[in-house]
């Protein structure tokens, strides 16, 4: 009977333990199922098309300059400068457009503004050898000071309806939004990148051990330089995108945008540490993200309880991912 | 070119080289040579420069003065990468690898088997670790196993595989403790696996080691550092522990 019971205990021990290290590994899903279970259920409007697709808006924005910010600290460095980044590259693209009449040569400057941008964060952060935390401290404050000086302060109109549907509000085949086909694309090309290439080894190596990297024959420098641009590209097309929606490049437009890119890339499992992580994940995050603003809309709570939310999100992202890695903090 | 009459038998020699990190000096005219197939173990205590030695032939520190030389040519190497290059193999006493990848990403990193320049041949580099692995003699669960998951024999082995079976045509294998932090069986089964690289392959070895036991299991010769300086050269058949622990903490 004792032998009975004991082995009760010990098959429900273990099925308790699997049950455990199911939510582990899945609570980013399960929070999410939640948060779209609760929304649902308080807001009539929660599930209606049009609030999918605004909801498919919120998310592509995100979740692009969550690719870039994934691939940045997954190879060891943060990028802080992209909601500075998002802004000029907006303005830059705009200006261009209304010079030169041309709105693909205004894409093509506004996406090359961002990798250059991505290019002075790591030149600051390897041969000027300060932390990349505070070389884009720095030119966050330089590159949004640059975007609010060019026009002083104004919108930037974009009367271009070719633009607008390229990034903006057109849809493919009449249904799939155009900021959608952006997402898919950047990510598709961002986990390629990471998994079945040479350059998404090196960056895994250096996030996670600088020193052995070097050692093994891997260019750190080069990698730095690599990731910090393409994370200013991501940054400078999330600003194409929303300049595009809203027709109008605003200088003040991604305030806080880097502390939501990093929130959904830990959300989604990335190590805060260098070394790990997955844009499937850094999807996932900018989703609850995303439906998080959406549904908090929805039920009337104003923006400064979104930012209060937000915050607070970062936090239970941080605290996850110790979770997930098993270390206690004292 | 050496002037010495028996470089033709050095595979690698290392002329009056010296290190000095701000005022310390850690390696002090320094000449040092390795033979074709043979293992050599560099002893010394806490500070002799054994470590600063093997990080300046392994290309991760230039010297400050000295020459080296491979195979009777004068070599200057920028990087590690050069020191692979020149045939030269490190494996470091942490190893230097990564304990969030898999074992086959351990064995390629910086060595990647590539399609059309840039596109990971997974296949190809599975297929080569598991070949690498059962020449190394370990038994391993799985090739997907991460790296962290393994033991530090099981490492070591791997670091290994990666050292001689995956890097072209290794010349001089250099290990920095490779035995520290082991048990008894790992570490005979690593001293096996040294022993097997003299016996099948013509590649020459030099070890760092604080375990006299265990230099005295598998080198050809000593040298030992103290201070930052040479101080004695000896055939394993011309001393013994107690000569060697004389030399390396200076009793006369």
């Amino acid at each position: 009977m004792t032998n009975k019971k004991s082995n009760y205990n010990s098959v429900l021990n273990n099925v308790l333990k699997k049950i455990y290290e199911i939510i582990k590994k899945n609570i980013i899903f399960i929070a999410l199922v939640l948060l779209i279970v609760l929304f649902g259920l308080t807001s009539p409007v929660f599930f209606t098309l049009s609030n999918s697709i605004n909801l498919i808006i919120q998310t592509a924005v995100v979740s692009i300059t969550a690719c870039g910010m994934t691939i940045s600290i997954i190879g060891g460095s943060i990028d802080l400068s992209i909601g500075s980044i998002y802004a000029l590259a907006g303005m830059i693209t705009a200006l261009t457009i209304r010079a030169t009449g041309n709105w693909v040569v205004g894409v093509i400057a506004g996406l090359c503004f961002g990798i250059f941008a991505g290019a002075i964060n790591a030149f600051l952060s390897t041969k000027a050898k300060m932390p990349s935390f505070l070389a884009t401290l720095a030119t966050m404050w330089i590159f949004r000071g640059i975007a609010m000086t060019i026009t002083e302060t104004r919108d930037v109109l974009i009367p271009y309806k070719m633009y607008w549907h390229a990034f903006g509000d057109g849809y493919l085949f009449g249904k799939i939004p155009s900021q959608l086909i952006w997402v898919i694309v950047i990510a598709l090309i961002s986990s390629f990148l990471l998994k079945s290439t040479v350059l998404g080894k090196s960056i895994f190596a250096v996030g996670e051990n600088i020193r052995a990297a070097r050692f093994c024959g891997i260019s750190t420098v080069k990698v730095k330089f690599y990731v910090l641009m393409i994370c200013g590209f991501c940054a400078a097309l999330s600003g194409i995108i929303i300049s595009s929606q809203m027709h109008a490049a605003r200088p003040l437009s991604g305030s806080g945008m880097e502390l939501y890119a990093i929130a959904a890339s830990i959300l989604g499992g990335t190590s805060l540490h260098g070394g790990r992580g997955t844009i499937s994940g850094a999807i996932w995050g900018s989703f609850i993200i995303a439906v998080l603003n959406n549904g908090l809309l929805l039920l009337g709570f104003n923006v400064y309880v979104q930012m209060i939310i937000t915050g607070l999100i970062v936090i239970v992202a941080v605290v996850l991912n110790f979770w997930r890695k098993g270390m206690v903090e004292a | 070119m050496p002037n010495n009459e028996n470089s033709k038998d050095y595979i690698l020699e290392a002329l009056n080289l010296s290190k000095s990190f701000g005022g310390v000096k850690a390696l002090d005219n320094v000449d040092i040579f390795i033979k074709r197939n043979e293992i050599v173990c560099l002893l010394g205590d806490n500070g002799a420069g054994k470590s600063t030695f093997i990080k300046v032939i392994a290309g991760v520190f230039k010297p400050d003065k000295g020459q080296i030389f491979i195979n009777g040519k004068k070599v200057f190497f920028n990087g590690p990468k050069e020191s692979q290059r020149a045939g030269i193999e490190t494996i470091y006493q942490d190893l230097a690898l990564f304990n969030q990848q898999d074992i086959t990403s351990n064995l390629f990193i910086g060595r990647e088997i590539k399609r059309f320049g840039f596109i990971l041949n997974k296949n190809k580099m599975t297929s080569l670790a598991k070949e690498t692995l059962e020449k190394t003699g370990i038994s391993i669960k799985s090739i997907n196993q991460l790296f962290g998951e393994l033991s530090g024999g099981q490492k070591h082995a791997v670091a290994i595989g990666r050292a001689v079976f995956l890097s072209g045509e290794p010349q001089i294998i250099l290990m920095d403790e490779p035995t520290a932090g082991l048990g008894v069986r790992e570490s005979n089964e690593l001293l096996n696996i040294i022993k097997e690289l003299k016996k099948s392959t013509a590649i020459s070895v030099m070890l760092i080691t604080h375990n006299l036991d265990h230099a005295f299991k598998v080198a050809d010769r000593f040298v030992i550092l103290r201070g930052g300086k040479k101080v004695a050269e000896k055939n394993i058949k011309e001393t013994n522990q107690s000569e060697i622990v004389e030399k390396m903490i200076g009793v006369i």
